[in-house]
């Protein structure tokens, strides 16, 4: 009884690790068609929605997407973690030339889509346009109350503390905006830090002493008002022309030039199908539009 | 004890009794073997009861094993932070900014401390007071309605917590007080209600091993049920009730999730309760999608301090119930 | 001045019996508004599609049908990979273990082991599973992380289950002739087999709506696991995510209910063996 009974606990540890032993191999089996992206949360929701479209058209492969931030993504493209690399910023330059034991490689970069930061405050507050440097001066904490603000047609702000949300430093839009807006200055390490670009906008849809920062394309249909910045609306057209200064380019990021699989996706990435729906209803501009 | 007791008062009858319906519940009634048994006892039996024993052993061993594991494999990874900021720049330092390589972690441990304090001052009277409803006050039926409230809020998961926290209450907190609704406030209610089971159900298992007579002493003297519960019950179950309030605090000290969620991860000390902060557990949430480096060691040195802190939490349990079983 | 004493101390005694059914009603009234808020805002999401398809969109619509499986998966690993180590642990605890320095070392090990921080073993799963053992991210690092932080749970619950054994019933079997083993498997577990049940589907609801160990250790991946070496997603992190990047609320209303609507279901299944066990002893 007791033997038998320890008999069934062998056969089942030994199918456990059958199965575990199957796995690997399989997964090792597996992965000459198997591609993983990671990186940028910004680029996150459209690049894994390009990856199952790309599954349903080429039967037989698989396209793992995570996003992790765009500094994160970059360091796995380096280590080989993964074949792609997303990223909402450009590349640093020792990123652009690695030497890893004696290897040196260089980075390539290709530019899937276009985006545009805007700053969001609540639709009450009276506030609708600010300069940048107004704005890198409210991210810094060196204004602090709304009545300290006036805005380009001369409306001064109501007499509330400014509640500043920011973004995480995982965060590819708060690197852009860091270097778009802030140029260099610190922000204001007493402000919210909050881990996702649809929590901000809620928070200042909710709060009407807030202020944040998302990607235009999020702005969309949802009750926060994106603030005229030098002069310039942030409209999708604006973006295009140029004018609007909060913009940034979308990459994807490989260890050397793309091959195989990695560059069958970045193709694909670049099609229509992909950059005239995905992208645009993800919230952000076709590469082919408003360059320079 | 109440096994005792129980064996006291029946007798040989219920023994004889318990025996057929309990080989009854066993999968084969033992006769065959057990005649086997009585007639020879082996030598390759008692090797057999020898090495079950062993194997047992070994996997209870698991437990110290799983412990040391812990420290090793969280120690490597965390600590040439120590050796590179050296530690008491590490503990005592007012700055963490990691991207600028300011390793300093003194306002995190202040606000996990901040955090949790406040849980307690909340949490710790609301869960004894429910500890002492259901083992002095609540009718049956009352009980039967409180006790399994208590479990399910144990049961449900932290990030259930974190995102209520952060969908209902955050936004309440913010309407009411102003600010952002991101701050200990939020944060104290929320783990309030969290550590409300730990403590509850331990307090609940101190109070009723006191001894029914010292309640009957205390009610034939006069005494009032709440004169009872404070100057004798409470008293007598104190040992137990601070177990378990230092148990709720290593459970408000450890929690992240739902911390994460509405704590607003600003990395200083805040000014007032409405104001974003960030503790040790919940700067490893924010930082490690990205860190890398001695960013990365920094938050792996971070949980050997969180690892500590429990294991003091736990030999301070130990400490005090040697000391309480040398006075009771 | 004696019946004016008589008074006030019955007036005290009134205000603190309120004051701790106030306590208790607060307790019941937290449970009460979280199950309410989350159900109220999640029934609606509660559809086949939701349940039974793939996310898919940019915004991650349709269902979370991969997430589900993968807490299951992992769940189910780590339970069978806890169970019988933590129930022979207890076994031996209860039943052949003297006091010592050796069982003392082993129950402040069990203890302390309890007691670390889920993100610390989170870490910790990270450090030996995925990178030291080169496990990767995968539901069987995930489910050996889980494994440390389920064993003093459901070893506890087992020695519970063990000693609440009458010790009548061992020396009934003794007196046959019976080993000390013979007695245990035959005789004690199967005794005590219902409250153990108990604390293991328990211990598996603690399993499925832990995140912190589960993000290091498996990813973020949205992925049904097949085998144990694959990576995935599960309810808790996912709703994590969710919450975080709060785009898409709806469907983590929808994941914060079916986890909610799990935890209930363990415990209701948990309570209802108890229950019937107590009925069938009695």
């Amino acid at each position: 009884m007791t033997s038998r009974r320890l008999r069934v606990l062998m056969i089942a540890v030994a199918v456990i690790g059958a199965v575990s032993l199957a796995g690997c191999a399989s997964s090792k089996i597996a992965s000459t068609t198997q591609l993983t992206v990671m990186g940028s949360t910004t680029l996150d929701p459209i690049t894994q929605v390009a990856a199952e479209e790309f599954m349903a058209a080429n039967p037989g492969t698989r396209v793992m997407v995570s996003g992790v931030g765009s500094s994160a993504g970059i360091e796995a493209v380096s280590k080989g973690t993964c074949e792609i690399g997303t990223s909402s910023r450009d590349l640093k330059p020792a990123e652009a030339t690695q030497t890893v034991e004696g290897v040196t490689f260089s980075l390539v970069d290709t530019k899937v889509a276009r985006d545009a930061i805007a700053v969001i405050v609540n639709p009450s507050n009276p506030i609708s346009s600010l300069t940048t440097s107004q704005v890198a001066d409210i991210f810094a904490g060196r204004i602090k109350n709304w009545s300290q603000v006036v805005d380009a047609d001369g409306v001064r702000g109501p007499d509330l503390a400014i509640g500043l949300v920011n973004r995480d430093e995982a965060s590819g839009t708060r690197e852009a905006f860091s270097k778009l807006v802030m140029k260099g200055i610190e922000f204001d390490p007493t402000a919210a830090v909050l881990p996702g670009t649809g929590q901000v906008r809620s928070v200042v849809a909710q709060s009407r002493i807030a202020i944040g920062y998302i990607s235009l394309g999020f702005v969309k249909g949802s009750p926060v008002k994106a603030l005229i910045i030098d002069g310039v609306t942030a409209t999708e057209d604006n973006v295009a022309n140029g004018t609007y200064p909060i913009k940034r380019n979308l990459h994807f990021i490989s260890k050397g030039a793309p091959q195989g699989l990695a560059k069958q996706f970045i193709e694909f990435m670049l099609s229509p199908q992909i950059q005239d729906n995905v992208v645009i209803d993800g919230g952000f501009l076709p590469i082919g539009v408003g360059g320079k | 004890m109440a096994n005792d007791a129980d064996l006291t008062g029946h007798d040989a009858a219920p023994e004889m009794c318990a025996d057929p319906s309990s080989a009854a519940a066993a999968p084969q009634p033992p006769k065959h073997s057990a005649r086997r048994a009585l007639t020879k006892i082996t030598r390759g039996t008692y090797l057999k009861e020898a090495a079950l024993k062993n194997l047992f052993l070994l996997c209870a061993f698991v437990a110290v094993a799983g412990v040391a594991l812990i420290f090793i494999f969280v120690g490597i990874k965390g600590w040439p932070i120590f050796g590179k900021v050296g530690i008491f720049d590490f503990l005592g330092g007012a700055t963490w900014f990691p991207t600028k390589g300011h390793f300093g972690i003194l306002p995190l441990i202040i606000n996990s401390l901040l955090a949790m304090t406040g849980a307690l001052v909340l949490g710790g009277p609301l869960a004894v007071g429910t500890a002492v409803f259901l083992s002095e006050v609540a009718s049956p039926r009352a009980r039967a309605l409180v006790r399994p409230a208590v479990e399910l809020l144990a049961g449900i998961p932290s990030v259930v917590y974190g995102f209520f926290g952060l969908v209902l209450l955050r936004p309440i907190i913010a309407d009411l007080f102003g600010g952002l609704g991101f701050g200990l406030l939020t944060v104290w209610l929320i783990l309030a209600v969290m550590i409300v089971p730990t403590i509850a159900t331990l307090t609940e298992d101190a109070l009723n091993s006191v001894p029914e007579g010292i309640r009957e002493a205390s009610y034939s003297m006069g005494a009032t049920k709440w004169q009872t519960i404070w100057r004798v019950l409470l008293p007598a179950a104190k040992i137990g009730i601070i177990d378990a309030i230092i148990l709720g605090m290593g459970r408000a000290i450890g929690e992240t999730m739902a911390v994460v969620m509405v704590a607003g991860n600003a990395s200083v000390i805040p000014a007032d309760v409405l104001k974003p902060f960030l503790t040790l557990t919940t700067v490893i949430v924010m930082d490690m999608p990205y860190a890398s480096g001695d960013h990365r060691t920094a938050l792996f040195g971070v949980a050997i301090i969180l690892f500590v802190i429990s294991m003091i939490f736990v030999a301070a349990i130990r400490v005090i119930s040697r000391f309480g079983k040398r006075v009771g | 001045m004696q019946s004016q004493e008589r008074v006030n101390k019955n007036v005290t005694n009134g205000i603190a019996l309120a004051v701790i059914w106030l306590a208790a009603i607060a307790t019941v009234g937290a449970l009460g508004t979280i199950l309410v808020y989350v159900f109220v805002n999640g029934i609606g999401q509660l559809t086949p599609t939701f349940i039974f398809t793939n996310p898919h969109g940019v915004l991650m619509e349709g269902g979370i049908w991969p997430t589900i499986q993968a807490t299951l998966y992992v769940t189910a690993l780590a339970m069978l990979i806890t169970t019988p180590i933590a129930v022979l642990a207890a076994v031996y605890l209860a039943e052949y273990a003297v006091q010592g320095r050796l069982v003392q070392t082993i129950r402040f090990a069990a203890d302390s082991l309890a007691s670390v921080p889920s993100i610390v073993m989170g870490l910790f799963g990270l450090s030996l599973f995925v990178e030291g053992l080169g496990m990767r991210l995968s539901a069987i690092a995930a489910a050996l992380s889980l494994a440390f932080l389920l064993l003093p749970i459901i070893v506890r619950t087992t020695e519970e289950s063990i000693r609440a054994v009458p010790k009548y019933i061992r020396w009934g079997s003794y007196g046959l002739g019976a080993s000390k083993w013979q007695t245990v498997s035959r005789i004690v577990l199967p005794s005590a087999l219902p409250r153990i049940t108990t604390g293991v589907i328990l211990a598996a609801g603690r399993a499925a709506g832990e995140t912190a160990v589960v993000i290091y250790t498996m990813g973020t991946m949205i992925n049904a696991p097949v085998s144990p070496m694959d990576p995935g997603r599960t309810m808790p992190v996912d709703l994590m995510l969710k919450a975080q990047e709060g785009i898409n609320v709806p469907s983590a209303y929808g994941t914060a209910m079916l986890l909610v609507l799990m935890v209930l279901a363990f415990n209701l299944v948990a309570r209802w063996i108890g229950r019937r066990n107590r009925r069938m002893q009695g």
